[in-house]
């Protein structure tokens, strides 16, 4: 799991006091699933980073938060349904064993793979695909289908 | 037919194999508590490791289609390299060379290995069976040890008359006269196959060597029930030095080159690293 530390301080003279400043200061700590692409990554930290600077900037507007600030559907749109995290390294390895002990080599598995989910290999597959794939190994798809 | 549980399955409960005892009694004792009881996270994977892994299943490939009367393609060895790829891209940890080693190399050795094997397999041998797991308590009755033995037959072959347990192994070069008869792999396996199946076996190391023409070394042997005996005895005692915490460092071994607990190992006398003792993980 990864985390991401998201913060934004600002400094701003207190008025009629001069040599003075006041700071506002808002972090973030946020959790993003696995597997997300550097894009993606990208979007999310720039989102987080929106949001607690419009945060500051809005204390500053408003005298110290006396009044509450709706959140801006536009500036920190619904997140997106958590994008499936890669395959581990233990399920692609397990993949490649189930292979073998079927007398299945790895081109041929990367071949299925790549019929079933339009993948180049199995190294490119979500974990919800390689598990899918090993079910479909250990015949548990012809099971449902019969069932 | 009842499906056979796999070692993955069988590994999942607290137990004893081959490797483990052979770490703890002819290895080091304290690799063997970094890894299973101070839980310390290897730094490295040595290559030789991946690479074994590779040879194995491209054997077990090679095997199974044997096994089923089928003919091993010619084009068996890519699948080392395809195995081997794979597996340096799915190693959670840092793949440690060797010096001299190159990836090229390796590839290039591991193919000449598996063709070199397949190539050399005797033609009166039929496999039986490939990749058995097996499970069976560590003594008799109510002196059983708690934790059973727990491991995986490469490969089981008829030649003639004979049933053998066939255990494939690489090596950097070939064994020395008679390490065969000393091994306790062989002592292991062979007390499991003795208690779960009344067939007589022996057991036969099939080493293939990684040097530039890859030698094919066959090394039968045998056991006596005195060698059983000894074996429980010896894990017996194990456990009552991993109870005491007895580990200590091996510090002329020739596994120490390759330990991936190198670092945790310098500092243990200094870091007094009993205090991460967990009676209940080494139980």
């Amino acid at each position: 799991m990864l985390k991401l530390n998201t913060s934004y301080s600002k400094k701003v003279p207190v008025p009629g006091i001069t040599m003075s400043s006041q700071s506002y200061h808002a972090s973030v700590e946020t959790e993003l699933p696995d597997g997300l692409t550097p894009e993606q990554l990208q979007v999310r930290i720039h989102q987080a980073f929106v949001l607690v600077k419009d945060s500051v900037e809005a204390e500053l507007q408003n005298g110290g938060g006396a009044k509450p600030v709706a959140p801006n559907p536009a500036q920190f749109p619904a997140q997106p349904p958590a994008a499936i995290p890669k395959a581990s390294a233990k399920q692609v390895k397990y993949l490649m064993d189930l292979a073998i002990s079927q007398k299945m080599d790895v081109q041929t598995l990367n071949a299925r793979a790549s019929q079933c989910f339009r993948v180049a290999d199995i190294n490119q597959l979500n974990r919800k695909q390689a598990s899918d794939l090993i079910d479909m190994l250990n015949g548990k798809e012809a099971h449902r289908r019969a069932a | 037919m009842k499906a056979r549980t796999s070692l993955q399955e069988l590994r999942k409960k607290p137990h004893w194999s081959y490797s483990s005892i052979n770490t703890f009694l002819n290895i080091c004792s304290l690799q063997w508590a970094f890894r299973y009881v101070y839980r310390r996270e290897a730094v490295f994977t040595p290559v030789a490791l991946v690479f074994g892994s590779a040879f194995h299943r491209t054997l077990e490939y090679a095997f199974r289609l044997r096994m089923d009367g089928q003919t091993v393609p010619a084009t068996a060895a890519n699948l080392f390299s395809d195995v081997l790829s794979q597996l340096i891209r799915t190693e959670e940890r840092e793949v440690r060379y060797s010096e001299g080693d190159d990836i090229d190399a390796l590839h290039q050795t591991g193919r000449r290995m598996v063709e070199a094997y397949l190539g050399d397999s005797a033609d009166d041998e039929n496999v039986l069976d490939v990749g058995v797991p097996f499970r069976v308590l560590l003594g008799e009755g109510e002196e059983a040890l708690e934790k059973p033995l727990v491991g995986e037959y490469d490969c089981i072959v008829q030649q003639g008359q004979q049933r053998l347990i066939v255990d494939w192994k690489t090596a950097a070069r070939r064994w020395p006269k008679r390490k065969e008869r000393l091994d306790l792999q062989p002592t292991c396996y062979l007390y499991a196959h003795t208690k779960n199946d009344p067939h007589s076996v022996g057991f036969r190391f099939d080493i293939v060597t990684k040097t530039k023409t890859p030698a094919v070394d066959r090394r039968l042997t045998i056991r006596h029930p005195d060698h059983f005996d000894r074996l429980i005895e010896q894990v017996r005692m194990m456990e009552k030095m991993i109870r005491a915490e007895h580990f200590l460092p091996n510090d002329q071994s020739w596994a120490c080159k390759g330990c991936p607990y190198g670092m945790a190992c310098q500092a243990w006398h200094k870091e007094r690293s009993r205090s991460l003792y967990n009676f209940a993980l080494a139980a």
